[in-house]
Order: C-alpha cells, then sequence, then structure tokens
C-alpha cells in the first residue's frame, strides 16, 4: 500500500514537472521577445541559466549531505550526497553544451579559456572525481568517507564560479539577475527565466527522488544478498 | 540581428535528449534493480520453506 502511495505521489511530481517545461518552452519560445543583438539563439539563456543554477544547488545539496554523513555516519545523507552529485554533473553538463552551443554563433568559438567556463569545468571533473571515487575506492565506507570531504571541498568552486565575471575579465556576460541594483532583464525576458527556473528545479527533484530510490534498492539487493550467503 | 535559429534547434535538442535519456535510464535502472530484489526475496523464502540455511 505504502509503495502505491508513493507511486501516485512521484507521478503527480512527474506530471507536474513536465507540464512545467512545456510552459517553460513556451515562455522561452513564443512569449519572450526575440533579443535585438543576439537573435533566436539568445532563447537559450531561459534554460541555460536555469541549468546552472539547478547544478548549484545539487552541489549544495551534495555539501549538506557530506557534513551531515561525517557527523551522523548514516547510509542515507550517503545515498543523498551520491545522487544529487550524479544529477549535478547531468546539469552541469547540459549547462557547458548549451552555452557552448550559444558561443559558436555569438562569440565565433565553441569553447573558450574563459574564467567562467574554465572554473565550470573544473567543477565538472569535481564531481566526476567523486563519482570515481564512489565507483573505485572497494571499501564503501571509505569511499563514502573521502567522497564526503570531496563533497565539502568541491563546494568551494560554486562561489568561485559565480564571482568569477567579477573577479576576472571574462567574455562571459556578467549577472543579470542577481546583481546590486536589481535585474537588468526586460519583465517577460524575466518571466520567462523564472519559469525555466521553476521547470528545472522540479525536474531535479523528480530526478534526485528515482536517483536516491536505485540507491536505495541497491541497498536492499546488498542485504538479501548478504542474508543468503549466510 | 543574424539568424542563428540551427544554434537554437541544436541547443534545445541537446537539452531534451540528455534529460529524458537520463530519466529513462533511472527509469530502467530502478525496474531492474526491484525485478532482482522480488527473484532474491522468493529465493530467500523458498530457501526457508524448505529448511534451507536460515531453517
Amino acid at each position: 500500500m505504502g509503495s502505491i502511495r508513493r507511486f501516485e505521489w512521484l507521478d503527480l511530481l512527474g506530471l507536474v514537472t513536465g507540464l512545467t517545461l512545456l510552459a517553460g518552452l513556451y515562455f522561452a519560445l513564443v512569449y519572450a521577445p526575440t533579443e535585438r543583438l543576439q537573435g533566436p539563439v539568445q532563447r537559450l539563456f531561459y534554460f541555460h541559466v536555469p541549468s546552472a543554477w539547478v547544478a548549484y544547488l545539487a552541489f549544495f545539496v551534495v555539501f549538506v549531505a557530506s557534513v551531515l554523513y561525517l557527523w551522523r555516519r548514516s547510509a542515507f545523507w550517503d545515498r543523498l550526497g551520491r545522487a544529487s552529485a550524479e544529477v549535478g554533473v547531468v546539469f552541469t553538463t547540459l549547462t557547458i553544451v548549451t552555452g557552448s552551443i550559444w558561443a559558436r554563433p555569438i562569440w565565433g568559438t565553441w569553447w573558450t579559456w574563459d574564467a567562467r567556463l574554465t572554473t565550470t569545468l573544473i567543477l565538472w571533473f569535481i564531481y566526476l572525481a567523486y563519482l570515481a571515487v564512489r565507483s573505485y575506492v572497494p571499501d564503501r565506507n571509505r569511499a563514502a568517507r573521502f567522497a564526503a570531504i570531496l563533497g565539502i571541498v568541491g563546494f568551494v568552486d560554486v562561489p568561485i564560479i559565480h564571482m568569477s565575471v567579477v573577479w576576472w575579465r571574462t567574455l562571459h556576460p556578467e549577472p543579470v539577475v542577481v546583481r546590486a541594483g536589481g535585474p537588468a532583464l526586460e519583465p517577460p525576458m524575466l518571466v520567462a527565466l523564472l519559469v525555466g527556473l521553476v521547470a528545472m528545479t522540479l525536474l531535479y527533484v523528480y530526478l534526485l527522488i528515482h536517483r536516491v530510490m536505485v540507491e536505495e534498492t541497491r541497498d536492499d539487493l546488498q542485504l538479501i544478498r548478504q542474508g543468503l550467503a549466510e | 540581428m543574424t539568424d542563428n535559429t540551427v544554434f537554437l534547434f541544436a541547443g534545445y535538442s541537446v537539452l531534451w535528449l540528455l534529460s529524458f535519456g537520463y530519466l529513462l535510464y533511472l527509469g530502467r535502472a530502478v525496474r531492474e534493480l526491484r525485478r532482482e530484489v522480488k527473484a532474491l526475496r522468493s529465493l530467500t523464502e523458498q530457501g526457508r520453506l524448505s529448511g534451507g540455511p536460515e531453517g
């Protein structure tokens, strides 16, 4: 009965997420006006920026889960950190790829070693290393401890990425929403961005729940196998 | 204004392919693991009933 209820709740979340993503697409592709200088490709902004924000959120969850795992040594925090790191890597990949596709017509290149791009790539590698530690260290508890330390230290890169466009001279546009003096966007553009942000946050939550379920079921399997072996 | 619609199309295609590809991968992983849990549980039950290692 419990699992049926959980499925109904998850299905509802999936439906709401799907509808919000469709609304986000409508606001990004139809509702928001075309930017005069950049043309249609600027509309990638409405999902590129939310992908980056959600990646930061995912790694913040890894940071919190890592601290709590080292403190409490509970398997739940370990599972949550592992799940959020993987989903965060997916969103960072989306950020890098959509940014690169936007850069080609605007900057004339797919990639440049700009401070914002480079620090984001470093973030991607840090959390790939986090996932690799989980896979290659045979002792489960040691792997969880090492990964938790990496999850705490690695998060330092997030504020560096955010400030990179202020600290260094970069090609990447400066923040247009979180800035002194308020958002520098036309109201319809800001609305489209906010809808995209809600949609991507819901997608993150939906993916995270699924990823945690995978981890839980793997742990169940391990227990059953141990029971069979004894 | 430049017409760079092809890049817009490419960007959104990659976005949805990656997101839904990952979601499908997770859904499949959950289903396969659940099937394995069910099979192992029934093995444990059979072991109990036939007076196996736990009996």
